[in-house]
């Protein structure tokens, strides 16, 4: 694979009411940002400096979590106050294709995260999720003019990541399977790809090898310092290449500033050029100007790393 | 209070679509789409009932009635309304006050079909109003209705293919509407206690004093108890006792033969009397002849508790 073909990506929260559907300090979870709000927290003077940003470190493809961040024409019900009209994320779409940068959409349907789904959050799994949840997929994939892929998160549906919540669901054995295929199934009609975090397989190795398709691309995700077999974040990759699935590994700079580097080191050396199609930072705050240069910082790591693997 | 006033209750299951949604290794614990009640070992246990002193049966109904309200929940051979109310007036003519139960637990509330994920929407508040409403007047306003309400843990539905927790807050927002929903028909609402095993501070804090608990434990060892688990659930009822709660406490043949003696035992020297409103015996085997044996022991344990009192 070329160079210029490898997916050097930046995770960006349009959205940001993906973790607690309540305010969680009083049971004991201090991070910042985790309980859902009314009004959106993406403050457009910092999304612009990091769109460009993103442009000049080498950054070649933005994963926008939308959630709540959207007016959809199928579901407006889902708005809140200050989300952006259709027009105007189509415009944002275009400025960065002009820029050089892929836009790809990312709807996390993981009820861990679902809390931008609002009332249908609590309707997992029946005859109306499904409706909505093919309505958005659809919609989203014409937003974006037919996206290569689509990440639908699906990472953390368990109860330790939704313990603090009011309502916690987890889909278990083959509903997980049933209703993520579903998932992969509304993507693929759209003509795109089907992207989802890995980490079902720290828990499930065995199902998830012997069920997962090839067609989905891999996010297996780990932030910490140390890379080798005895941690499961490390070993995931490995794992995944031996069974032979595409991969764009996730590094972060939400516990370790050096993470992203490491994780592209790991995993050029552990995972075949012809599945390895690119790497994704994360940086897990909202786009908002307290937080602008956490973002930037990120941004940073992977012009750092990538410069360094195509220097090899 | 006399032994006449007392509450010496048994726990039947008319349906028993209240674990797993999903087949699982133990018997009958998987939802199935026909009723599991075999009347020959029912019409043997009432009379039975009667002679051993049990003055109440509490009817876990499940998925075994046809509802007026909401008949999609119902089973392949639910009772209709005029069978059940049949039973109920030969119940009742046979000294044995029927009391109605609904597990509204999402832990056992596979019964509920679709409803059951559905929780805390529009929807689901409806439809749960909607059969409490229609079996309040099937049981002719019942004294008690039993809630159930326990269990709602990450845990006990660790089998199930869709698990899901009401926590904090909204835990007690759903259990506040069921109370009060039940009490606008002049019922007074009964709940499985263990609630409080996890959460005392706010389930002293927030639960009304208006609702009957029956704190449950099923082991053989009360003070003697020397697993910090079970010190907890035998504690809970001097816990209760404690904030002034009315209480049914119940024990169970589940794991042994002793523990209904003994809860009954443990109680009676902590519970002052006009709070101890009776126990409960639940059995929890399906009502189907390959059970008749731990039904008729259980009755027989009622029997000697009874004298015993």
């Amino acid at each position: 694979m070329a160079n210029n073909d490898m997916i050097w990506a930046q995770l960006i929260h349009l959205g940001s009411n993906f973790w607690s559907d309540r305010d969680p300090r009083p049971s004991g979870w201090h991070t910042e940002y985790v309980d859902a709000q009314p009004t959106l927290r993406c403050e457009k003077p910092v999304w612009d400096g990091l769109i460009k940003h993103f442009a000049e470190v080498g950054i070649n493809t933005v994963v926008i979590d939308l959630g709540e961040g959207v007016r959809y024409d199928s579901h407006p019900e889902l708005a809140i106050e200050g989300t952006w009209s259709k027009a105007d994320l189509a415009a944002e779409l275009a400025k960065m294709r002009s820029m050089g940068l892929t836009p790809i959409p990312k709807m996390n349907f993981s009820t861990a995260h679902d809390a931008w789904l609002g009332e249908y959050g609590h309707m997992i799994a029946t005859p109306t999720y499904y409706r909505v949840l093919a309505d958005l997929i659809a919609e989203a994939i014409e937003l974006f003019d037919n996206p290569a892929l689509f990440h639908l998160g699906m990472d953390e549906e368990n109860w330790q990541n939704q313990k603090h919540y009011s309502l916690s669901v987890i889909r278990q054995y083959d509903l997980w399977w049933h209703d993520f295929l579903y998932m992969v199934e509304q993507v693929e009609k759209g003509g795109a790809r089907a992207w989802i975090w890995s980490d079902y397989v720290w828990e499930h190795p065995d199902m998830f090898f012997e069920r997962m398709p090839k067609s989905v691309l891999q996010s297996n995700w780990y932030y910490g310092h140390e890379f080798n077999n005895e941690i499961t974040g490390s070993r995931t990759y490995i794992d995944l290449e031996k069974h032979g699935f595409d991969q764009v590994p996730a590094g972060s700079n939400w516990s370790d500033p050096y993470n992203f580097e490491k994780t592209v080191h790991f995993c050029s050396e552990h995972v075949a050029p012809e599945r390895l199609k690119g790497f994704l930072q994360t940086v897990w705050k909202p786009t908002v100007e307290r937080r602008r240069h956490r973002h930037l910082e990120a941004a940073d790591e992977v012009g750092i790393a990538r410069r360094w693997f195509e220097s090899r | 209070m006399g032994t006449n006033d007392m509450i010496w209750g048994y726990l039947v299951h008319l349906g028993y679509n209240m674990w797993s949604d999903r087949p699982v290794d133990r018997p009958n614990i998987g939802a199935q789409p026909h009723i599991r009640f075999d009347e020959s070992l029912w019409n043997d246990m009432v009379p039975k009932m009667h002679d051993a002193g049990v003055n109440l049966v509490v009817i876990d109904l499940g998925e075994a009635v046809q509802y007026e309200s909401h008949p999609e929940i119902s089973v392949k051979g639910a009772w209709s309304r005029p069978r059940l109310r049949e039973e109920l007036g030969r119940l009742r003519d046979t000294g044995i006050e029927p009391i109605p139960k609904l597990n509204f637990s999402t832990a056992h509330d596979t019964w509920l079909g679709p409803y059951s994920r559905m929780i805390s929407t529009d929807i689901y508040y409806e439809v749960c109003g909607d059969l409490i409403a229609e079996v309040s007047a099937l049981f002719d306003k019942p004294r008690f209705f039993h809630l159930g309400y326990d269990e709602e843990t990450a845990g006990h539905q660790r089998n199930y293919l869709y698990a899901v927790m009401r926590q904090h807050e909204l835990w007690w927002h759903d259990f506040e509407f069921f109370r009060n929903t039940v009490e606008s028909h002049g019922v007074r609402p009964w709940i499985w206690s263990d609630y409080a095993w996890n959460h005392p501070e706010e389930f002293f804090e927030k639960m009304s004093k208006s609702v009957l608990q029956s704190n449950w434990y099923y082991g053989d060892m009360f003070e003697e108890a020397t697993d910090e688990r079970e010190q907890v659930y035998v504690k809970t009822y001097d816990l209760l006792e404690g904030h002034g709660y009315d209480q049914v406490p119940t024990g169970s043949n589940w794991s042994n033969t002793v523990n209904f003696q003994r809860t009954v035992d443990y109680c009676r020297e902590r519970i002052a009397p006009e709070r101890l409103k009776g126990f409960l015996h639940a059995p929890w085997h399906p009502t189907l002849e390959a059970h008749r044996d731990a039904h008729l022991r259980a009755i027989e344990e009622i029997a000697t508790a009874v004298r015993g009192w």
